[in-house]
C-alpha cells in the first residue's frame, strides 16, 4: 500500500518538474567572416574537420565584413552598445588588447571557455590582460586564443655570417659591427640592414620596446609623453636613422622598398645581409626560392642559408622584443549570457584552434603553433627553427603595438619624416609629442 | 452502495484521490509562483532587450553625424539638424520618450555640451517642450554613469539599475546609456560623447496587469478542472468497486457460507462445495483465484479429514461404552438378553437412506444409559411409539450413542435421569436426556454443539458436536440446555417427513 501510495505520490510531482533548456535557440551564434577566417574555415572544411558539437550548424552563422567597412571599425559600435553579435570576432592582438580594456570580451580562461594551460606561455601572455582577481591582487586573464605567433624578427645570411664566422648580432651595435666586417668584404651587398618603409611603425615599435620604451603602462595609462619615454624613442629612432647611409638605406633608397614584396625581393636577390620582417616571411622566402622565375637570380639557392634572430635591442638589456601579428579567437561578452551560447563558442574555439588545424597551418603555410602540443607534431624545419631560436627563448617578449590607430598613424607620419630624411630623429621626436598631446586630451 | 464504499480499498482509493487533488493544488500554486517569476523575468528581459535595439540603432543612426566630431561646435546648421533629427525621433515614435546626446567636451565649468529632447519633462512649459542644445552637469547616479562612461567607455550595469530604479525627472521610463562613436574613415571610430534614450515602459506595464488577471483565472479554471477530474475519476473507480462486486458476489457469498457454516459448526458438505467453488468464476482477479484454490484444497483435505474422525469417534465412544460395561459384565451385573439387544446398537450398518424406525433401539440405549450412569443417580425411562423417519439409521443410532456416552460422563450422583422417547405432535420425533450433574453455563453448552469456533481449543467430548451435525443433517437439531441446580437435558429431534408440496 505504502508503495503505491509513494508511486502515485511520484506521479503527481512529474508534472512539476521542468529541466533547463540548454540548447541554443537557432541562430545565436555568429562568427566574423573576413578573408582570414574564411581561408582558415575553408581549410577546416576541405581536410574534413567539422565540430563535434550538436546543433551547431543548426546555430552557426557567418558574418560577413565587406572590406571597404573595415577602416570605419564597424564591430566597435556594436560592441559599444552591447549588441550580442556576434559571438565569436577574430582580433588582431592589440584590438583584443583594446576590446577586452573596453570590457567587451569574456575572459576565457575563468569562465572556462578556453584553457590556457596549453598555449605557448610567450604568446598566452600577449593575449592576455591584468584583472583584479578575488584576492584583490592583480592576474593575466586570457582574453584571445591565437592559433598561431607571428611576430617580426630578424632575417639574416647565415651563409655569409658564418664564411665570416660572425655570430647573429643580440644587440644593434654588434649588429653594425658585423655590417661594417662583411659588406665591404662582400661587394654583391648593397645595405647591411633593411626594413618597411611603409608601416615602418612595426619595424619601430620592438626597436623601441628593446630600448626600454613603452607607449602605456601596465593598467593602460598612455605613457609616452614622459620625458624619459621621448628621450629612448628619440634614441631608438637615432640608431635607425644613423645606420641609413652607411648601412641602411638612405632616404633617397626607400622609396625602392615601399612595395609590397620589395623588402623580401631585395633580400632574396643578396641585397641585404639583415631584415626585418614577420616571421611568415621565412615560408614565403622558401616558396620564392623554389618558384622557376627565381632560379638563378636568387643570391643563395637553399632556405637553411637564411638565418632567423630576435630583433637586437639596445646594448645592456637582454629582453628582445617582437611586435606580435598574430590574430586570436576573442568571445563576445554579450553573448555568452544566452543560454547554451557559452558551451557554442567553447566548441568552437577548440574546433578553430585544435592541433590538428595548428599542424595544418603550420606545414602549409608556415605559421608557428600556439599550442605547444601542436607545436610538438609539427615537421615543416622552418617552423621548428623560427621557434627554437626565437620564441622559445626567455629573453624573446612578444608584445602587440598599441591598438590606437591615430596614435599609430601620428608616430608613423613624423617616423617617415625621420628615415625620409625630412627631419631629424629629435625634431620629429618631439613634433610627434606635440601632436600626440591632443591625442591624449581627447583618448 | 454502502457495501461498495465500506470497504478498506475504497477508502484507500478515495483519500489517494483525495491527496492527489491536495498534492496537485499544492504544485499549482507553486508553479504559478514559479511561472509568474519566469513570465516577470522573461518580460522584463524581452524589454531590455528592445530596449536595447531601440537605443542601438538610435546611436548607429547618430555615429553617422560626423559633422559632431569633424565639425565646430557653434554651428547653427549642424545644431538644427541634430534637434531636428530629435525630434522626429522621440515624435513620431510611441516607444521613444525622449532622447539626448552628451558630448565628452566640457566647458569652463565642467559642463558638457548636450543635445536633448524629452518632451515629457515635469514642470515645463508646452512652449519650451522642443529639442534644446544647453551644457549640463552632471550630478547624482546618473552623473555618476555618464561619467564613468565618458572615461571608460562601458556602461556600468549597477549604475544604470540605480539610475532606472530611482525616481527620474523625465517622467518613468526605462532609460539606456550608450557610448556614441563617430566612425571617420581616417580615424576609426572616434568616441564623441553619450547617447542617453528614454524608452517607455507602458507595454510592459499593460501586459503584467493582464498577466495578473489572467493568473487569477485560469488557476481557478484549472482547479475545476482538476476537481472534477477527480470526481469523474473517483465515480469511475466506485463503479469498478461495485462493479466487481456484482461480479464476484456469487462467489464471495460461498465463502461467507463457508465460513459462517464452520462458525457456527453447522457442518460442511465438502463435495458439494467443491462443485459449487467449481462453477464460479473470479473474473481474472488474482486474489480470487488464490483463494478458490485455496478453498478446493481446504475442501479436499477436510473432505480426507472427516471421514476418519467420524470414525475415530465412534470407536473412542464405542470403546468408552464397552469399557465401562466390562465391570458390570464382570460381576454378571448385566443380563445376557440386555447384551444382546445392545449388540445390536454397535453392529456395523449399510450408511444408506431410507425408512428408519428407531424405537427397536431407543429402548436398549435408554437400558445401557441406566447402566452406564455412576451410582446414586436414580433413573426414569418414558417411551412413546415414534414413527419412522427418513434417515441413515448408522448415523442416528451413533448420534444417540453418542449422547448416552456423553451423559455417562458427565453425569454426577446424586440426582434422577430421564431417557423420555416420544413423537412430535406435527410429525417427527423428539429423544430427551436428562441427568444430573454439576451447575453448566450456556456458553459451555454452545460450546460443545459448536466444537470448531475459532479463538477456542477444541472441547474434548466432540459427541454432542457430532451428534446435532447428524441431526441438522435431518433437518432435525440438538439442544443441550443446563438444570437450574446442576446437570443437562439433551432434546435430540428429528422431523416428520415433508408436505407433499414440498416434496415437489
Amino acid at each position: 500500500m505504502i508503495r503505491r501510495l509513494f508511486l502515485i505520490a511520484c506521479l503527481c510531482c512529474l508534472p512539476a518538474c521542468g529541466g533547463e533548456l540548454e540548447v541554443a535557440p537557432p541562430g545565436t551564434f555568429s562568427v566574423v567572416i573576413d578573408g582570414q577566417t574564411r581561408v582558415i574555415l575553408a581549410q577546416l572544411q576541405g581536410e574534413g574537420l567539422t565540430p563535434s558539437s550538436t546543433g551547431f550548424h543548426r546555430n552557426f552563422i557567418g558574418i560577413y565584413v565587406p572590406e571597404v567597412f573595415l577602416p570605419y571599425e564597424p564591430f566597435v559600435l556594436g560592441l559599444a552598445t552591447e549588441s550580442p553579435i556576434p559571438t565569436v570576432l577574430f582580433l588582431d592582438a592589440p584590438w583584443v588588447r583594446r576590446y577586452a580594456a573596453s570590457n567587451w570580451l569574456s575572459p576565457l580562461a575563468s569562465t572556462g571557455i578556453y584553457d590556457a594551460a596549453g598555449l605557448v606561455p610567450a604568446v598566452a601572455q600577449a593575449f592576455s590582460l591584468p584583472r583584479a582577481s578575488p584576492g584583490g591582487g592583480m592576474s593575466l586573464e586570457l582574453m584571445g586564443v591565437p592559433n598561431a605567433i607571428k611576430g617580426n624578427i630578424l632575417f639574416y645570411r647565415q651563409d655569409l655570417l658564418e664564411a665570416h664566422g660572425k655570430e647573429p648580432p643580440r644587440t644593434w651595435e654588434e649588429l653594425i659591427a658585423v655590417c661594417q666586417h662583411i659588406l665591404p668584404r662582400e661587394k654583391s651587398l648593397k645595405y647591411g640592414f633593411i626594413f618597411h618603409t611603409t608601416n615602418f611603425i612595426n619595424d619601430f615599435y620592438p626597436i623601441f620596446w628593446g630600448f626600454g620604451g613603452k607607449t602605456h603602462d601596465e593598467r593602460g595609462n598612455f605613457i609616452l609623453l614622459q620625458p624619459d619615454m621621448l628621450a629612448k624613442a628619440e634614441a631608438a629612432l637615432t640608431a635607425v636613422v644613423g645606420m641609413q647611409g652607411t648601412i641602411a638605406p638612405p632616404p633617397a633608397a626607400l622609396g625602392r622598398l615601399a612595395a609590397p614584396v620589395s623588402l623580401r625581393e631585395a633580400f632574396l636577390r643578396g641585397e641585404a645581409l639583415f631584415m626585418i620582417n614577420w616571421n611568415t616571411r621565412l615560408h614565403d622566402l622558401r616558396l620564392m626560392l623554389a618558384d622557376p622565375q627565381w632560379q638563378g637570380r636568387a643570391a643563395f639557392r637553399r632556405p637553411d642559408q637564411i638565418g632567423v634572430a630576435p630583433i637586437p635591442s639596445q646594448s645592456g638589456r637582454p629582453r628582445k622584443y617582437s611586435n606580435i601579428g598574430s590574430f586570436g579567437w576573442a568571445v563576445n561578452r554579450f553573448a555568452v549570457t544566452l543560454p547554451g551560447v557559452k558551451a557554442q563558442a567553447a566548441h568552437f574555439l577548440q574546433w578553430v584552434t585544435s592541433d590538428d588545424v595548428q599542424v595544418l597551418r603550420a606545414e602549409t603555410a608556415g605559421e608557428i603553433p600556439a599550442s605547444e602540443s601542436a607545436l610538438a607534431k609539427v615537421q615543416n624545419p622552418d617552423v621548428r627553427r623560427v621557434y627554437a631560436q626565437i620564441f622559445a627563448a626567455p629573453t624573446v617578449v612578444l608584445q602587440p603595438r598599441p591598438h590606437s590607430r591615430r596614435l599609430n598613424e601620428i608616430l608613423e607620419r613624423h617616423l617617415q619624416n625621420a628615415i625620409f630624411g625630412r627631419q631629424t630623429p629629435a625634431q620629429a621626436i618631439q613634433a610627434a609629442a606635440t601632436e600626440l598631446k591632443t591625442y591624449a586630451d581627447s583618448d | 452502495m454502502t457495501t461498495v464504499l465500506w470497504r478498506r480499498e475504497a477508502f484507500v482509493f478515495l483519500g489517494t484521490m483525495i491527496c492527489s487533488l491536495c498534492l496537485f493544488t499544492l504544485f499549482l500554486q507553486a508553479a504559478f509562483f514559479t511561472l509568474w517569476d519566469r513570465v516577470s523575468l522573461s518580460v522584463q528581459q524581452e524589454i531590455d532587450k528592445e530596449a536595447d535595439t531601440i537605443a542601438r540603432l538610435l546611436v548607429f543612426e547618430f555615429s553617422h553625424l560626423s559633422a559632431l566630431e569633424t565639425g565646430i561646435q557653434a554651428d547653427p546648421q549642424l545644431d538644427q539638424l541634430v534637434n531636428r533629427l530629435l525630434w522626429e525621433k522621440v515624435t513620431f515614435n510611441e516607444t521613444i520618450r525622449g532622447i539626448e546626446l552628451i558630448s565628452r567636451h566640457t566647458d569652463a565649468q565642467g559642463q558638457h555640451l548636450s543635445y536633448s529632447f524629452f518632451p515629457l519633462t515635469y514642470g515645463d512649459p508646452e512652449a519650451e517642450r522642443a529639442p534644446q542644445k544647453s551644457w549640463r552637469r552632471l550630478t547624482g547616479p546618473e552623473g555618476e554613469l555618464i561619467r564613468l562612461l565618458l572615461r571608460e567607455q562601458r556602461v556600468d550595469r549597477n549604475l544604470l539599475e540605480v539610475v532606472n530604479q530611482g525616481r527620474k525627472l523625465e517622467s518613468e521610463m526605462l532609460l539606456r546609456y550608450f557610448p556614441l562613436y563617430i566612425p571617420l574613415p581616417e580615424r576609426g571610430a572616434v568616441f564623441w560623447g553619450v547617447v542617453k534614450v528614454g524608452i517607455s515602459v507602458d507595454a510592459m506595464r499593460r501586459f503584467l496587469l493582464l498577466l495578473e488577471e489572467e493568473r487569477a483565472g485560469l488557476r481557478s479554471t484549472l482547479l475545476g478542472a482538476m476537481a472534477v477530474v477527480t470526481m469523474l475519476a473517483l465515480a469511475l473507480g466506485l463503479w469498478g468497486f461495485h462493479w466487481q462486486g456484482r461480479q464476484t458476489a456469487a462467489l464471495l457469498q460461498g465463502y461467507t457460507n463457508l465460513a459462517q457454516a464452520l462458525e457456527s459448526g453447522e457442518g460442511l458438505d465438502t463435495t458439494t462445495l467443491q462443485t459449487y467453488l467449481n462453477a464460479q468464476e473470479t473474473q481474472d482477479i488474482r486474489e480470487l483465484q488464490e483463494l478458490k484454490q485455496l478453498c478446493l484444497k481446504f475442501g479436499a483435505a477436510l473432505e480426507g479429514l472427516l471421514t476418519p474422525l467420524i470414525t475415530a469417534q465412534r470407536q473412542a465412544c464405542h470403546g468408552r461404552i464397552l469399557g465401562a460395561l466390562l465391570p458390570k459384565i464382570a460381576a454378571s451385573e448385566v443380563s445376557p438378553a440386555a447384551l444382546a439387544s445392545w449388540a445390536q446398537l454397535f453392529s456395523p450398518r449399510p450408511d444408506a437412506w431410507g425408512e428408519v424406525q428407531l424405537d427397536p433401539y431407543l429402548g436398549p440405549m435408554g437400558q445401557l444409559l441406566r447402566v452406564l450412569l455412576p451410582a446414586g443417580i436414580s433413573f426414569q425411562e418414558e417411551r412413546q411409539p415414534t414413527p419412522a423417519i427418513l434417515g441413515s439409521a448408522d448415523n442416528l443410532i451413533m448420534a444417540l450413542l453418542f449422547l448416552v456416552d456423553f451423559a455417562a460422563a458427565q453425569a454426577t450422583p446424586p440426582g434422577e435421569a430421564a431417557w423420555r422417547a416420544a413423537p412430535r405432535p406435527g410429525g417427527g420425533l423428539e429423544v430427551t436426556l436428562t441427568f444430573p450433574g454439576r451447575v453448566f453455563d450456556q456458553s459451555e453448552c454452545q460450546h460443545w454443539l459448536r466444537p470448531f469456533q475459532a479463538g477456542t481449543p477444541a472441547p474434548d467430548h466432540l459427541g454432542p458436536g457430532l451428534a446435532a451435525a447428524v441431526a441438522r443433517q435431518h433437518g432435525g437439531s440438538l439442544t443441550i440446555t443446563p438444570q437450574p441446580h446442576g446437570g443437562l437435558t439433551l432434546a435430540f429431534l428429528l422431523p416428520g417427513p415433508a408436505p407433499a408440496a414440498d416434496r415437489g
